[in-house]
């Protein structure tokens, strides 16, 4: 019996090491897996309709239009800029490298309509509204409400105004 | 054998750690974290970054999900006596549209796979402004893999699917108090 004790310990310690190690970077896993089938980084990439045929992300919203940028900002500093609409729901929200959303910026508020500028950086300096994310690399996503078939191109304009300037 | 013990050991309990957790992750309706309302299951806080095992389950099963304070996503995969949604029976989906307080909300029909289903009038959601309603903002919606009558959401024949209740910027009374809201009821037709 005595001698059973340190294997079933060893066991148990591995087992549940593993599986916290599991449940801890499933999500580093899903983001390191999604920039490598997207290499494209700080572009943005504006999706078209969202119908069945979409099958980048699970739960897709058929109401929106959706573009998305990984970013990296390793090397350089990042400045996001685009308009918003007043007609309709969109927000940007910005994702850390654990597919974590860190901060969301949307136009329900009058003073939020129209143009925004944000400047992605590791060190505070001074100009656009600054973000400073926990990584360097992660996701924005853009979302635009399409309220019916003739907003369809509106909000496909304002995807087109979507603009990602390296500094 | 000593040997063999301990080649073995650590592998065996890799793989039972790997099954703990996949058994854990896919758990979401024994998951703690999640509420239910009426037909719906979901939480108004969810605890990102906060509980790994949450964040681990919306990573994996609502990849870059808003959020709580900016969308609360409620899941149903049953009807109103908990039976598996299935597109080999048909479901109304009945409310009032008064009775959903927030900035804009929707319900989405996914397949198993948590991708849209594919359909022949590519319709996927209802939302306020595509929905009919009698003059009382009184709903139904129809949920079948043949085609209905007046908001038809399909489903597809034989195949389980998912259903979703968006609601972005809730009123901050109606969300604290979700358990109690009337929240549209699935049937079984």
């Amino acid at each position: 019996m005595k001698r059973l004790y340190i294997p079933v310990l060893f066991f148990i310690a591995i087992a549940l090491l593993t599986q916290w190690l599991v449940i801890k970077y499933v999500p580093d896993m899903v983001h390191a897996i999604a920039t490598h089938r997207v290499p494209i980084t700080n572009q943005w990439i504006n999706n078209d309709k969202t119908d069945a045929r979409m099958r980048r992300v699970v739960l897709p919203n058929p109401d929106f239009k959706y573009s998305a940028l990984f970013y990296d900002v390793t090397q350089h500093d990042i400045i996001i800029s685009g308009t918003l609409p007043d007609s309709a729901y969109a927000s940007i929200a910005f994702y850390d490298n654990r597919c974590q959303p860190y901060y969301v910026y949307n136009n329900l508020s009058p003073e939020r309509k129209g143009h925004f500028e944000f400047q992605i950086s590791k060190n505070a300096t001074t100009g656009a509204k600054q973000l400073q994310p926990k990584t360097n690399t992660g996701v924005i996503i853009c979302r635009y409400l399409v309220k019916n078939d003739s907003a369809f191109n509106v909000m496909k304009g304002y995807q087109q105004q979507l603009a990602c300037t390296i500094k | 054998m000593n040997w063999k013990l301990w080649v073995l050991l650590p592998l065996l309990a890799i793989i039972t750690g790997t099954g703990i957790a996949a058994w854990r992750i896919t758990g979401i309706e024994r998951s703690p974290a999640f509420r239910v309302y009426g037909s719906w299951r979901g939480t108004t806080n969810l605890p990102l970054n906060r509980d790994d095992l949450v964040t681990t389950q919306v990573t994996l099963f609502a990849l870059f999900a808003l959020p709580s304070q900016e969308a609360v996503y409620l899941f149903a995969s049953g009807d109103e006596n908990k039976s598996r949604l299935t597109g080999s029976n048909r479901y109304s989906i009945e409310g009032n549209i008064h009775n959903i307080r927030a900035e804009y909300w929707s319900i989405t029909a996914y397949g198993r796979d948590l991708y849209l289903m594919t359909n022949p009038v590519n319709r996927y959601s209802f939302n306020p402004d595509n929905l009919k309603t009698d003059s009382l903002g009184n709903f139904k919606i129809t949920l079948s893999s043949t085609p209905a009558n007046g908001n038809w959401l399909p489903t597809q024949k034989d195949k389980k699917f998912e259903l979703v209740l968006r609601l972005y910027h809730g009123d901050e009374d109606f969300m604290n108090h979700l358990d109690k809201a009337v929240l549209p009821v699935i049937k079984k037709i």
